[in-house]
């Protein structure tokens, strides 16, 4: 039992610090590669890593190759059985601001080891508020927005894409 | 003794195990490193660039290919202005340079059907191309410098293209478009949907164009001759591969004074060209 104990003990240390001397700025680096692919580019990123977490400071996220939003901050936490990436003061482009208005206070990504099978999402903005689910078994985006009253009044174009639910919700659904 | 009793103390063992664990999660890190990218990806931009509309008025230019009549051309009827303003009775109709070769098209004032290609170097009417800079030709003649410029500047510092009929466009001629109306469509995105719909046309996964879909009867689009089913195919020059393509000449259209929409209408190429004042 002690053994057990002990080797368990060295498995969780020798985990912790795995994560922490990871090579992040690398990781970061092999992720925009991928993200590349779906043609997102961050550029003017400034990195700080604090071991258990990997902070990107003053990107600015080109998609298609049009400018769409400065991100303040982006954080990422690596606690292996719970994992988050947090944006923080977006501010979206002008060209993107046809759709939406301009500042997301908050977005943030969780994974978690005990619901493997989906990321949840939350955004904060002018916009309103949107809980995001991407199920990574289906390959599917489930968006659900509570939209702001600018968001209602002003981008009732961009909410053409949802369906409203009685409640005052709209639903974007999406295979991915 | 002493020593053995340190060795196997309970504290030592376990630093001697942080530390192999350290020394392993150190080199695997190091291994990981090995394979990982040493660099990110970077989007260039081209903030600056401004896709301008520059006549060359092609149809006359190969008229006077058909007649030989190709630069070097020197002879009598020379007009000597003072140094460093523009020939009086010369006129620059085009311009063709890059960073080591170039050619203008020039003509007369008195005959602007006869106009020639002049290479760097070649004379003209006793003038020598010496240079090409941005807007205008630099020619010498006698020791003395002449600038030729492409197009007047207004009082207001405007640029004017000169008036030249377009034979290509739909209404034979160029429609005027007012600054305040590019200003009010730049600053109010939401006034411009409210008028036109615009959709893009792919090939495949290529983008070949942008369609529009609809358009409003009695719009400022309308009456800028765009039709419901053109496809817009270029503008000022720079064909639309990309949602970027499109959006880089939006986000400049008010540094811009003339504009020319290449559209597909009924299977023909349509050329629409709009002057900005």
């Amino acid at each position: 039992m002690k053994k057990i104990a002990l080797f368990l003990l060295n498995i969780f240390v020798f985990t912790a610090l795995m994560l922490y001397l990871l090579p992040k700025e690398n990781l970061y680096y092999l992720l925009e590669q991928n993200l590349e692919k779906e043609s997102l580019v961050f550029n003017n990123e400034k990195f700080k890593d604090k071991g258990l977490q990997f902070e990107v400071r003053d990107s600015v996220l080109f998609y298609k190759g049009i400018e769409s939003a400065e991100i303040g901050k982006t954080r990422f936490d690596f606690f292996l059985l719970y994992n988050a990436v947090v944006f923080k003061g977006v501010k979206v482009s002008n060209i993107a601001q046809n759709f939406m208005p301009p500042y997301v206070n908050r977005v943030d990504f969780r994974y978690t080891i005990f619901d493997p099978l989906r990321i949840r999402g939350k955004a904060r903005g002018e916009f309103g508020e949107a809980d995001i689910f991407l199920h990574l078994l289906e390959k599917k985006i489930r968006v659900i927005l509570l939209p702001s009253e600018i968001m209602l009044q002003k981008y009732k174009n961009s909410l053409k894409k949802f369906k409203k639910s009685e409640d005052g919700e709209y639903v974007y659904e999406q295979n991915i | 003794m002493f020593m053995s009793k340190i060795s196997n103390s309970f504290v030592v063992k376990f630093i001697m195990r942080l530390v192999i664990l350290f020394a392993v999660a150190k080199s695997v890190s190091l291994m990981i490193l090995w394979y990982l990218p040493k660099e990110g990806v970077t989007q260039s931009s081209n903030k600056n660039y401004v896709a301008t509309y520059q006549k060359v008025d092609f149809k006359i230019m190969l008229q006077n290919v058909e007649k030989g009549n190709i630069a070097a051309i020197e002879g009598a009827g020379n007009s000597k202005v003072n140094k460093g303003t523009t020939i009086a009775n010369l006129m620059l109709k085009g311009i063709y340079a890059t960073q080591k070769k170039g050619f203008v098209i020039v003509t007369k004032k008195a005959n602007p059907s006869q106009a020639a290609i002049v290479a760097l170097g070649e004379r003209y009417e006793g003038f020598t191309l010496s240079s090409i800079i941005k807007q205008s030709a630099i020619f010498y003649k006698n020791n003395e410098e002449y600038v030729l410029e492409l197009e007047a500047v207004n009082s207001n510092g405007q640029r004017v293209i000169k008036g030249e009929k377009n034979v290509d466009s739909e209404h034979g001629d160029k429609v005027d478009v007012s600054k305040e109306d590019i200003s009010f469509y730049t600053k109010n995105p939401e006034e411009v949907w409210k008028e036109i719909s615009i959709t893009e046309v792919k090939d495949g996964e290529d983008i070949k164009g942008f369609e529009v879909k609809e358009i409003k009867a009695g719009s400022k689009f309308e009456s800028l001759g765009l039709k419901k089913g053109d496809v817009i195919v270029k503008v000022n020059n720079v064909v639309l591969k990309s949602y970027k393509d499109a959006i880089d000449i939006y986000q400049n259209v008010g540094d811009i004074s003339g504009i020319s929409l290449v559209v597909m209408r009924d299977n023909q190429e349509v050329e629409l060209v709009y002057e900005v004042n």
